[in-house]
């Protein structure tokens, strides 16, 4: 056996062995660099998603330490400020907990319906009329509140006149909920059931037979009736 | 009902743009050109206001667009599944935060923290209005790019895999690319958000309506400028604020419209 072994060593070097030897040390040094460059990549994406936390833990903490010992249940059931320069007895915010309740309340009976009903007519239409609304959809999906408030505040510029609207909760509700229509608009419409969903055959529903209507009302609202509950940004 | 919407939509422009109209027809171009912007009838020039606005927003995309989709690759592919919907929870939860949170958390912690670190005389400025708006916008990026890069079929990662291909090549390579146009549409909308953002920029950025010298000293932007200054306007500076109002809307509008193109060709690709 070890005679054999000798007799081995002596024949000339086999050039495909030393090819596929040099090939593995290669693509073993490759690959050990390759592997630490992704452990890298992945230790970048933990830390942006720890940088993403941060934030969040730090405003969580900044309101919970400054704001706890305020808090009371006086203060949340109290509504008339107090005429007093002391912090701890400011009276509370029951008003301010009624004014948010209505105005919110205000915009989803006026948008959750409107909003549903114009999504289902822009996922269901291609005419010129649907592409014109919907580009204008996708556009006022971006439009800051304050053109809003502008908007608002400009039709209420007189306001120790007598006006129809007021300067009122109800203005207030109506304008936050054109921010609302689109929001609802473009939730809808991106998330509607899937044409399969609508009738096994594929086809698109005809969208103004009855019969339709009804079978898409069932399918694509059922389909995705939790995308449909879109709660308003709280506007600050 | 949806004739009626878009009704209301041009009324809505429209109103803005009757209103801005007597200040626009004074200054014409000049609104544009000049950087000297002063409620109490004028005058009126809008430059420095467009530029913060600007500088904000790009500010806050540098930070939240890698951080975003960073994040949304995380909670996808590199923490435990059972972890996913409480870390993505949690992400979103930062977009239930009102706007004025922020700025209160932004003059509370940032500030002191800036003033602390860059030994700024006062910590407002337009970089920290850029990174409040960064962390505003983050969740809208986690959540849409998380959204667009989870439809991305499965296939497409474990055939990178087959051919060797390493998690980072995978994700940079394959499945990033595939997600670039609904990415794209983050990024719009996430800009969108910072271009109009008005409570937190207004608590944070100082209010200097002079063209700024650096990143660190302090500004005004449109949105900023219309909700500080509409209490106090007279009749002529609410035709000046509906014109800051007009130009906010095209600014956005050229975003979004910017944003729809390359999306379209991108999907094309």
């Amino acid at each position: 056996m070890t005679d054999t072994m000798n007799s081995l060593n002596f024949l000339p070097p086999d050039p495909i062995l030393e090819r596929r030897a040099e090939i593995q040390r290669l693509s073993a040094q490759s690959l050990r660099r390759r592997q630490s460059f992704s452990r890298g990549f992945e230790f970048a994406m933990a830390l942006a998603l720890t940088i993403a936390l941060i934030p969040l833990v730090s405003i969580l903490y900044s309101l919970v330490s400054k704001g706890w010992r305020y808090l009371s249940w006086p203060f949340i059931t109290v509504s008339r400020p107090r005429a007093t320069r002391v912090l701890s007895s400011i009276g509370g915010i029951w008003n301010a907990v009624i004014g948010t309740i209505v105005i919110v309340g205000l915009a989803a009976i006026v948008a959750i319906p409107v909003g549903i009903t114009i999504a289902v007519y822009l996922s269901e239409s291609n005419g010129r009329v649907a592409n014109a609304l919907r580009a204008a959809v996708e556009i006022m999906t971006g439009m800051p509140s304050i053109l809003l408030g502008v908007f608002g505040r400009r039709n209420n510029r007189h306001e120790n006149e007598p006006s129809v609207l007021g300067y009122c909760r109800l203005l207030r509700a109506f304008d936050f909920d054109r921010a609302g229509y689109c929001e609802i608009l473009r939730a809808c419409t991106a998330r509607c059931a899937p044409d399969a969903a609508r009738g096994g055959s594929g086809t698109r529903c005809a969208f103004l037979e009855s019969d339709a209507w009804h079978h898409f009302a069932r399918r694509t609202t059922g389909h995705h009736h939790g995308d449909f509950v879109v709660v308003g940004p709280g506007d600050g | 009902m949806a004739l009626v919407f878009g009704a209301i939509l041009l009324l809505f422009v429209w109103s803005v743009l009757s209103s801005a109209w007597p200040v626009i027809k004074q200054y014409n171009y000049h609104l544009l050109t000049s950087s000297v912007f002063s409620v109490g009838n004028g005058p009126y020039g809008a430059l420095t206001l467009i530029l913060d606005t600007l500088i904000t927003t790009a500010i806050a995309l540098v930070f939240a667009v890698p951080i975003g989709i960073g994040t949304a690759l995380a909670i996808l592919y590199v923490i435990p599944e059972r972890m996913r919907t409480i870390v993505s929870s949690t992400v979103e939860l930062l977009a239930a935060v009102p706007s004025v949170v922020y700025g209160l958390w932004g003059v509370v912690v940032f500030n002191g923290f800036f003033k602390n670190i860059f030994h700024q005389t006062v910590g407002f400025s337009i970089f920290l209005a850029g990174l409040v708006l960064a962390i505003m916008i983050l969740p809208t990026m986690v959540a849409i790019s998380r959204d667009v890069l989870a439809v991305v079929p499965r296939d497409l990662l474990e055939g990178a895999y087959s051919l060797g291909a390493t998690r980072s090549k995978a994700l940079t390579r394959v499945i990033v690319p595939t997600a670039r146009v609904g990415i794209f549409g983050a990024i719009a909308l996430a800009a969108g958000r910072a271009l109009g953002e008005t409570i937190a920029v207004a608590m944070v950025i100082g209010f200097n309506t002079y063209l700024p010298h650096s990143l660190f000293s302090s500004g005004a932007t449109l949105a900023s400028m219309i909700a500080v200054k509409f209490g106090e306007a007279t009749t002529q500076d609410l035709s000046a604020l509906a014109a800051l109002a007009l130009m906010l809307m095209i600014i956005t509008a050229a975003v979004n419209a910017g944003a729809r193109l390359l999306t379209r060709k991108a999907g094309a690709r």
